[in-house]
């Protein structure tokens, strides 16, 4: 327990490098193709498509921060609580998806890995379980 | 808070300046017809058809795409039907949002070599050369 405690910060650390740059590659290739990011969303069929083309401009930019926020330790539990939502909502689309046999790609990180539905989902719950971890770390440290 | 307002502002400039922007309005789709986005998120399982002429195809097409058009239909279609395969969806293009050779050619194949799944791109060779720019 003793050296959980000693390793838990360390690894908090680490993970939230690794998950504000993942963040900001997903956020950068959706940025730098809005409309295409548009076209994967409205495959979901869960958003009017002006709704859609709102959240295509916006979240890619909202990713960016958000991981460099984790990154540079600024505003990092907003972040980290955003990223968190984001990931929660990313889960409940995927899934959605995948319950009514829809036959798209995420376009999470864009389309040069287009992975199955499946995939996206387990790399989800993942991104989602480390968030979770350096959320509950940083507020123990709080504490 | 002040991530979720400093986010708004690069996605209200490229809103309006990004040369990838997307459009307001919802792109409507014929029946039958798909959008290159859609279509290239089916991967492998896609076989693309280029319907436009033997010339323009020697010129350049889609990579992997393969040519079928009426106007040497039984010479084509032979080769075309070597590749194809139950699982495979079929997407049609011709060279732009106007032309109608992709529309006769998805006609044929769906009402005489009955075959499913065929598709036919929306905006064509021209949709594809302005995602490559």
């Amino acid at each position: 327990m003793a050296l959980f405690k000693k390793i838990a910060p360390l690894a908090s650390l680490l993970l939230s490098v690794i998950i504000g740059a993942l963040f900001i590659y997903a956020g950068v290739v959706k940025a730098l193709d809005p409309a295409r990011f548009a076209q994967d969303v409205s495959n979901f069929r869960l958003l009017p498509w002006t709704v859609g083309t709102i959240v295509a401009l916006y979240l890619p930019w909202l990713e960016i921060l958000c991981g460099a926020a984790l990154i540079f330790r600024k505003l990092h539990t907003g972040a980290l609580l955003i990223l968190t939502g984001l990931a929660f909502a990313f889960l409940v689309a995927l899934s959605s998806a995948k319950i009514r046999g829809l036959d798209i790609s995420c376009g999470c990180f864009g389309h040069a890995n287009s992975h199955s539905l499946t995939v996206s989902i387990l790399i989800d719950v993942g991104i989602l379980a480390a968030l979770i971890f350096i959320l509950s770390t940083e507020l123990k440290q709080e504490r | 808070m002040i991530l979720l307002a400093l986010a708004a502002i690069p996605a209200a400039i490229a809103g309006i300046f990004h040369p990838k922007r997307p459009s307001w309005q919802a792109e409507t789709l014929a029946p039958g017809e798909v959008l290159l986005g859609t279509a290239q998120a089916w991967g492998d399982k896609v076989i693309w058809l280029d319907a436009r002429s033997g010339t323009d195809f020697s010129k350049a097409h889609i990579p992997g795409a393969l040519p079928l058009n009426e106007d040497d239909w039984d010479g084509l279609l032979p080769q075309f039907l070597n590749v194809w395969k139950k699982d495979k969806i079929i997407v049609v293009y011709c060279s732009s949002l106007q032309c109608q050779a992709s529309n006769e050619v998805a006609k044929r194949l769906r009402e005489e070599a009955k075959l499913p799944q065929v598709y036919v791109l929306k905006g064509g060779w021209e949709a594809w050369l302005s995602s490559k720019k």
